[in-house]
């Protein structure tokens, strides 16, 4: 007990002290509530101003209908009750007694109180008679009535809608209030009861502020008619607006618009097909009248009008009607940016379905149009963000002469607007991108003349970074049309006077240039010769890197220089190239592909020599060979062996070759690190030699060559740290020498000595296959030793099946058939896992036929 | 009651489309399943389902009637029925005497009596007896029939046989010129250039410019060329205007002489080259043919005189290989044999060998032996199992060949060998079904049913297999 006291005083205390943070006047507590309620909190409001004690008036008046307000948000109504009551009788002619009357007819209405709801309704009339809280009365009793019986809520107000104390304008207040009990009622009473209360306001309406609610009336009414399948009721619906505008003489006002635009849109989300026909009469309406407003209207339904016009394959309509909105948007001011840009799109995404020869006449006029008309820069970005699907499409349907059409048209545009470096520039990109697609030079090129006489700022140095980029991309496909001559030569005096200007882009130079001689290198030969040996021949390298354009440039030169018949030139322009090169550092490797590129048309001229080549240009021709040769052995050898294989069948400059291959032998040999392979190239190149000598009329020189090839293969013979093959290759290569100079005895003494000398199983087995071919019966004696011996000693060497079945082939050629059909067994027994296996019985089945 | 019509008329309308569609549909699946089994070589379902497209009275399909028509027999002559096949055939050529159609039946009933000696004889006499027929539509009809049997023995052996029954018959020239046509046809110009000495000595027939100038032709092809010039001179005394190609070869004579004495020093000149590549090779010698028209017999002459002489050349095998390939390409397919075949000893067990075996193969069935081409493929297919060309292409062998025992080898190492079957595998699987199935083998074709169903159980090759084996109640 004693602690539950203790308990109290503390809670007494702790109370005292929070209050003592609490407000303490009657005003402070009004503000406490007033900030509660307007926040909604309308318990921490009602308690506030309970605070609020009646020794100050006014204080306790606003406290009293803020109350009352709080509890019937909270629908505490027996304490609204009380405090409505206790503020008639405090206040009765309070600042807030027509509110709190109305609170107290509502309060009546939920708790059923008819005495009060009457008692109310008759102090209203008498005391605020007309005014908006008389009005008030009817609508909170027809709203709480249409919450339970949407009927009686409409029968109250047929009954209540005049009367001497309701206002004025009550008659159209009723009718407001019909409409919206109707939608709130759901679409299907509003789709009913809408048109109803529209026509009965139009016919009130004396102005266009007067049509102002009928028309949003309307206007919310048409989807749900036209979704009802009431298109009928709808177009009614609208002419009556319509009519009612007509009737207050303003036809064409903003109003008018607004209500066509909403019945439209409603037909067209629908996709009704009377929203067409609508369309169509608005669009000739508005054809003879002045209304710049209309403009953006007509441009917003056509957009929607295009895709079903399209679909219903309609596609002279859709034109049509592009035409004739853009017709009036130009004559009315044109219209808003982006609503034009989105009828533009939306015409061009609807006839993309259309043929594409079709597709690309609409679109050239369209854009052509389009473009014409262009107002200011913003425009003119709307008009260029619409071009890359355009170039896109035209090109892949083959149209690119109408995309021409259309860069044409915008860039006659940009051009007008002056100074639209970026839009130029985005155009270009777009139509460059489509059409190097499709590769259509002639195109590219009649835009890039036009282009560049569009533009004479470009040769602005701020301009270069665009003109030299556009260089770099169009030389080569510049290359190999008629009409790409001027282009290419515009882009060629232009990128120079940019280059002049630009230090900085100097380096890019030779790089511009390059490019140009390839276009020149197809269109006009003569001057392609004289520019390019110009630039090699004035060019001073710097380094290796920007040095090897200059030596490619060459290579393009040197064929038509030698084609030309110009052999001084071309010897003057390798010479040039030859001592850059030489004084650049890193230069040899460089050395090399000069060489190698100028030996390549010297052959390529001395293999089909034309009539203009004199003796003399011959001789010379074949001397620079040579020093090619001299400069770059390794890579040459390659290209030389094709070409002395045709010299020994053409047998004509024997002489010449002779004394220039005897000079690579030593170099080869010399300079080569791996000496092997070396002494193998150079004996079969002198074996080759010797065969071309041979071949020649001059026979001299050829038996000193097989001398050396023979010395050089024996010396590879001798040597036992070379590899099986190369042994195999030198042995095949001194057998062939030797077969070649009729020396057939040296072959049959020189395999015995070698089988002798080699310890090596692979070369044995050449060996005796080198008897078994030449088949004599000695030479078959020999084999068959060698081949026994071999498979004596290695009888599981992945070669040996193949060994024994050469031993039974030995036989077989030896007429010993009983002998050979054994020894093919055995290669069946012993190997048959070997494809010899295979051979061998299909012999095993031939013998016994033969037996 | 307007209404009530308007709607039935609807619902039939709708009710025909329905129809007409599901008739498309099982038309195309008809057609389809006719195209797989043959491809399995299963002619007698194949047969059976040609033989319900024909019965279609509609013809709903891209074919038109007269291809399934040969199909039908081509597939029933496969089946070995020969009484159902010999019955429909001649019901096609009683409606269809002379046209294309008639043509290819009587193809196949060719092909189908050649199988056995007496029987060709008799039908080569039947073809003879025909008297609106030429040498042209002979040769036609006689390879079509090869091409059938996909072996030229059996149809040339009948020719033979007949021309020697018939020596003194008024049209035995005839005879003799077709065998000719088809030796050269069939790759082989030097046996048709025998044929047209023996054809040049009989007087028998018209000798005609045509006749003549296809000799002269067969002459220059082989490389016997001053032999062409002479029958030319001879056919052509009084000088009168000889045909374009004639004088062509008159022209080059002088030119031909020279290089026939030149070739085999050209030939040594660019084999004993030591710097050239067996590519190098291959290509001067196509090089060297290409250069002279009808000199590949003069080359393969110097190259066989030229590797007698280098018993140790370093790049003889793949020279000999070069040796067939261009006798392959010059179109005498029975000399690149011969030449093969005497290779053959000196590549096995070299590392060339496999490439010979290769090209043998190729060779065998362009000239229709697919039973030789499968011996040397299939072996060497087991040998080399790495080597999926090589599998492939004894598979196309043995299918050809009919060769189940090497088929079944091949098949069973592709599906080791292969994680996912191609196509080709299921196929060729299917095939083996369909072998054990007609030769009524139910172990054998069970097991290839259950490996089918195994391997692609959602195919339609194992659909098919499964559903054979239910209608023969061996499931």
């Amino acid at each position: 007990m004693r602690s539950a006291i203790i308990i109290c005083l503390l809670a007494c205390l702790i109370s005292s002290c929070v209050q003592a943070a609490t407000p303490t006047t009657a005003k402070e507590w009004l503000t406490v509530g007033n900030t509660a309620y307007d926040a909604k909190q309308y318990q921490n409001a009602y308690d506030a101003y309970a605070k609020i004690g009646n020794d100050f008036k006014a204080e306790y008046e606003q406290a009293m209908w803020r109350g009352l307000s709080c509890q019937m948000s909270l629908k505490g109504y027996p304490r609204a009750q009380r405090i409505f009551d206790a503020y008639r009788w405090e206040f009765p002619k309070g600042d807030h007694a027509n509110e709190v009357a109305l609170m107290g007819m509502q309060l009546a209405l939920e708790q059923n109180n008819n005495t009060q709801y009457d008692m109310v309704w008759s102090e209203v009339m008498v005391r605020w008679p007309k005014s908006e809280t008389a009005w008030a009365m009817v609508e909170i009793t027809c709203r709480f009535k249409a919450k339970t019986d949407v009927a009686s809520a409409e029968k109250f107000l047929s009954n209540n809608n005049v009367g001497p104390g309701l206002p004025d304008d009550s008659g159209i207040r009723a009718y407001k209030l019909w409409a919206s009990l109707a939608k709130d009622a759901g679409p299907k009473k509003y789709a009913e009861i809408a048109p109803i209360v529209v026509v009965a306001l139009c016919k009130m309406a004396k102005d266009a502020d007067g049509l102002r609610l009928p028309q949003q009336i309307a206007a919310e009414s048409y989807p749900l008619l036209v979704d009802a399948k009431q298109v009928t009721d709808a177009t009614k619906l609208h002419k009556t607006v319509q009519d009612a505008y007509t009737r207050v003489l303003e036809p064409s006002g903003n109003g008018a618009l607004v209500n066509h635009s909403a019945y439209l849109d409603s037909l067209a989300k629908a996709q009704a097909p009377e929203f067409l026909t609508e369309l169509q009469a608005l669009v000739k309406t508005y054809s003879n009248l002045y209304i710049p407003d209309a403009a953006d209207l007509l441009l917003q339904q056509a957009s929607k009008a295009y895709p079903i016009l399209i679909a219903g394959e309609k596609a002279t309509d859709t034109t049509r009607l592009h035409d004739d909105v853009r017709a009036i948007a130009v004559r009315l001011g044109r219209g808003s940016g982006n609503v034009v840009h989105d009828e533009m799109n939306s015409y061009l995404h609807a006839i993309e379905k259309l043929p594409a020869e079709q597709y690309a006449t609409k679109v050239v006029w369209a854009m052509q149009s389009y473009a014409a008309d262009v107002p200011n820069a913003e425009a003119l970005k709307s008009c260029t963000d619409i071009t890359p699907n355009l170039y896109g499409k035209l090109c892949a349907a083959n149209r690119a002469q109408a995309a021409l059409a259309v860069h044409d048209a915008v860039q006659n545009a940009v051009a007008k607007m002056g100074n639209q470096q970026k839009a130029f520039r985005a155009d270009w990109e777009y139509f460059y991108n489509a059409v190097s697609k499709s590769v259509d030079v002639d195109i590219l090129a009649t835009a890039l003349t036009a282009d560049l006489n569009r533009q004479p700022a470009l040769t602005e140095q701020e301009s270069s970074t665009l003109v030299l980029d556009t260089l770099k991309r169009s030389y080569e496909p510049l290359r190999g049309s008629e009409k790409s001559q001027d282009a290419a030569q515009a882009l060629h005096t232009l990128a120079q006077k940019v280059l002049t200007t630009d230090t900085q882009r100097a380096d890019e130079n030779v790089g511009f240039i390059k490019a140009r001689l390839n276009v020149l290198e197809k269109q006009d030969p003569a001057k392609f010769l004289t520019e390019g040996v110009a630039l090699v021949m004035s060019n001073i390298p710097t380094d290796v890197a920007s040095y090897g354009a200059i030596v490619d440039v060459a290579a393009q030169l040197y064929p038509k220089l030698l084609d030309a018949g110009e052999v001084d030139n071309a010897q003057k322009l390798h010479e040039r190239i030859l001592t850059c090169l030489k004084n650049l550092k890193g230069g040899n490797g460089k050395i090399v592909i000069a060489a190698r590129s100028y030996a390549e048309a010297i052959e390529k001229i001395l293999r089909r020599p034309p009539a203009s080549l004199t003796a003399e240009g011959k001789l010379k021709l074949q001397d620079e060979y040579r020093k090619c040769w001299a400069l770059a052995p390794d890579a040459l050898v390659d290209g030389v062996n094709q070409f002395v294989r045709d010299q020994v069948i053409a047998d004509t400059t024997t002489e010449v070759w002779y004394t220039a291959y005897n000079a690579m032998l030593d170099k080869l040999a010399k300079s080569n690190n791996q000496r092997n392979n070396s002494m193998m190239l150079s004996a079969q190149w002198a074996t080759r030699l010797g065969m071309v000598k041979r071949l020649a009329d001059n026979n001299t020189g050829a038996d000193k060559l097989f001398t050396n090839a023979e010395i050089r293969y024996n010396d590879l013979l001798l040597d036992t740290s070379i590899s099986v093959d190369m042994s195999i290759q030198a042995a095949a290569g001194l057998c062939t020498l030797y077969q070649s100079s009729n020396r057939i005895k040296e072959v049959e003494r020189m395999l015995p000595k070698l089988y002798e000398s080699g310890v090596r199983v692979e070369l044995t087995a050449w060996v005796a296959q080198a008897f078994l071919n030449i088949g004599t019966p000695e030479a078959l004696g020999k084999a068959n030793d060698y081949y026994t011996l071999l498979l004596k000693q290695n009888p599981q060497h992945t070669l040996a099946a193949g060994w024994q079945y050469r031993l039974a082939r030995i036989l077989e050629l030896q007429q010993k058939p009983a002998e050979a059909k054994a020894a093919y067994q055995q290669v069946v027994d012993i190997y048959p896992e070997s494809s010899c296996a295979y051979a061998a019985g299909r012999k095993i089945d031939q013998l016994a036929v033969a037996k | 009651m307007r209404t009530r019509l308007l709607l039935i008329g609807c619902l039939g309308l709708l009710l025909l489309t329905v129809a007409v569609q599901a008739q498309d549909t099982q038309s195309k699946k008809l057609l389809k399943s006719g195209i797989e089994m043959e491809s399995c070589h299963d002619w007698a379902g194949a047969a059976t389902i040609w033989a319900q497209v024909l019965a279609y009275a509609e013809w709903p399909f891209a074919e038109t009637r007269e291809q399934v028509t040969v199909r039908r027999l081509y597939c029933l002559r496969r089946t070995g029925k020969e009484e159902l096949f010999n019955k429909f055939a001649q019901k096609v050529l009683t409606e269809h005497p002379a046209d294309n159609l008639g043509t290819a039946t009587r193809a196949l009933i060719t092909a189908s009596a050649c199988a056995d000696a007496v029987k060709g004889t008799a039908q080569i006499n039947a073809l003879m007896e025909d008297k609106s027929t030429d040498v042209e539509k002979l040769t036609q009809l006689s390879q079509a029939a090869i091409a059938e049997l996909g072996d030229a023995d059996p149809v040339l052996r009948a020719w033979q046989s007949w021309r020697t029954a018939n020596f003194t018959h008024p049209q035995a020239w005839m005879a003799q010129l077709v065998l000719l046509q088809l030796r050269d046809r069939l790759g082989d110009p030097c046996g048709a250039m025998e044929e047209a000495r023996a054809l040049d000595t009989s007087t028998a027939g018209p000798k005609t410019d045509a006749r003549i100038q296809f000799q002269i032709q067969l002459f220059a092809k082989c490389g016997e060329l001053p032999e062409a010039y002479k029958l030319l001179q001879r056919a052509y005394p009084t000088g009168k205007m000889a045909p374009e190609q004639l004088l062509k070869i008159s022209e080059s004579a002088p030119k031909w002489d020279a290089f026939v004495a030149q070739c085999p020093k050209t030939v040594q000149c660019l084999l004993d080259d030591p710097l050239s590549t067996p590519r190098d090779d291959e290509y001067n010698l196509r090089n060297l043919a290409a250069s002279m028209p009808g000199a590949v017999y003069q080359i393969d002459r110097a190259l066989t005189a030229y590797l007698a002489t280098r018993p140790t050349h370093p790049r003889r095998t793949t020279i000999l290989l070069a040796q067939v390939r261009l006798l392959k390409d010059a179109g005498d397919v029975a000399t690149a044999i011969k030449r093969a075949e005497s290779a053959t000893d000196e590549l096995t067990g070299t590392a060339d060998e496999l490439d010979l075996v290769r090209l043998n193969g190729d060779l065998f069935l362009q000239c229709r032996n697919a039973n030789a081409a499968t011996a040397s493929l299939a072996i060497a297919a087991s040998y080399h199992p790495e080597n999926k060309d090589l599998q492939e292409q004894s598979l196309q062998a043995c299918m050809t060949a009919e060769d189940t025992v090497h088929g079944a080898t091949v098949v069973t190492r592709q599906l080791k060998a292969q994680k996912t079957p191609s196509i080709e595998t299921l196929q060729a699987s299917y095939w083996l079904f369909i072998r054990a199935v007609n030769s009524g083998d139910k172990a054998t074709a069970t097991k290839w049913s259950a490996t089918l169903t195994e391997i692609a159980p959602e195919s339609a090759l194992a659909g098919m297999a499964r559903r054979k084996i239910r209608e023969l109640g061996w499931g």
